[in-house]
């Protein structure tokens, strides 16, 4: 964490503890003794230094649009995946999943239990 | 973690839960085949086996049981009637699960449940078409198409009483996975059940022989007017399709146009002619020339 950078006469030791109140204890005036410094001074801190105050993950911006190429290329394992359990259905030949039915063979009979549903009613 | 955890919660509370495998099992030992999820069928099933069992046991403790689980009365003498004798010598295993792709609208797996030896079993029918196409692939190799279209197939009862006999590791005219299925889905059945499952290989073979596009080959058509036609028979329109006779990799069917080619699939021939490469004869030709000019 960025300090704050504060000269000050030994005498205010018991106020240099570098804490998330000093900004506001600095702002109040103390009145300097008279063998401090002429040169000394009290400010109160500016925006940059509150900003200093929270750390740099807090603020993060992207710095330029990701170009099209890049966005792409981050895509690059996003694509679809072949499905490699292919095989052969043993009853037409056609293809189908493995350890699944075969659906054109289960339409096939499905379409002929329904035919044989609608001529016994 | 779910360590021993034995049953599926389904996102509902408890009654919600049982009331809907309640259902479930009710419309299974109604209908003896349903679909369903493939979640649910599992549960579905470890369930109905054990109502199953009840019916088995036949007393009136088990059907007091019963009926307090069915949710439908009139299933109750079936239950205690037909599905206790179907299942009389059967040592458990009274249902069967069949994977069936993936439901349009959530993706979610779907199974099709069903009683063993039902009178729609798919396993019985599926087994029925392996033989048919096996049966027909293996004449597809040795007979021409049009001796098979005119004089058919022999029927698969022979086949089927040999290779009932036969263990998993013997030869037969079957591979050893069809072999294993035919003789699981006959094990507990009758003979009329076999004539049945012979009676639908045949179909199949004769189903498959009417469909022009299931044989491979330049068939001889007569015409209308009398004068002979050649029609080729056996087109591949779909990606991945295989034909009677025909010995290719799934992978690689599917691919279609995108596989890889075969490492020998342009004969040497075809090379010479587009120029890619020249073949040892030329070389030793043009070799053997030049050495005969400079001897010249």
């Amino acid at each position: 964490m960025a300090a704050l950078a504060l000269r000050q006469a030994p005498s205010l030791s018991s106020f240099s503890r570098i804490s998330f109140l000093a900004p506001f204890l600095s702002s109040v005036s103390l009145v300097p003794s008279l063998f401090a410094p002429p040169s000394f001074r009290w400010t109160i801190p500016a925006l940059q230094s509150l900003l200093d105050l929270f750390p740099p993950f807090v603020l993060a911006v992207p710095k330029k649009k990701t170009s099209h190429s890049r966005k792409r290329m981050r895509s690059a394992n996003k694509g679809l995946k072949d499905k490699l359990n292919l095989v052969h259905c043993p009853g037409c030949g056609s293809p189908k999943l493995a350890h699944s039915l075969c659906p054109n063979c289960y339409s096939q009979l499905s379409r002929g239990w329904k035919q044989q549903m609608r001529e016994q009613l | 973690m779910k360590h021993g955890v034995a049953f599926r919660k389904f996102s509902r509370t408890s009654s919600h839960r049982m009331l809907m495998l309640r259902n479930l099992v009710t419309s299974l030992l109604e209908h003896e085949q349903i679909k369903t999820t493939l979640p649910k069928a599992r549960d579905t099933a470890r369930l109905a086996e054990k109502i199953i069992t009840l019916g088995k046991k036949g007393t009136v403790p088990a059907y007091r049981q019963a009926q307090g689980f069915v949710l439908n009365q009139t299933l109750l003498p079936k239950l205690f009637g037909d599905l206790s004798r179907r299942y009389a010598k059967r040592l458990g295993g009274y249902t069967r699960i069949h994977k069936y792709g993936n439901r349009p609208g959530d993706n979610a797996p779907v199974a099709i449940l069903e009683l063993v030896d039902n009178p729609r079993d798919l396993k019985f029918e599926l087994a029925a078409r392996s033989i048919g196409y096996e049966l027909l692939s293996k004449e597809v190799q040795t007979q021409s198409h049009q001796h098979l279209l005119e004089s058919g197939l022999p029927s698969a009862e022979e086949t089927v009483e040999k290779e009932l006999l036969l263990g998993p590791d013997a030869r037969g005219s079957l591979r050893p996975y069809t072999r294993i299925n035919v003789q699981k889905v006959l094990k507990y059945r009758d003979e009329e059940a076999k004539k049945e499952f012979i009676r639908k290989a045949d179909d199949h073979v004769q189903t498959l022989m009417s469909d022009p596009n299931s044989l491979r080959g330049e068939v001889q058509v007569p015409s209308a007017d009398g004068k002979k036609e050649i029609a080729t028979f056996g087109r591949l329109d779909k990606a991945g399709k295989t034909l009677p006779g025909m010995v290719r990799g799934a992978m690689r069917l599917a691919k279609g146009a995108l596989a890889k080619p075969h490492w020998n699939s342009q004969p040497w021939r075809q090379r010479q002619k587009l120029g890619i490469d020249r073949s040892l004869v030329d070389l030793r030709s043009t070799l053997s020339s030049s050495a005969a000019q400079a001897d010249a």
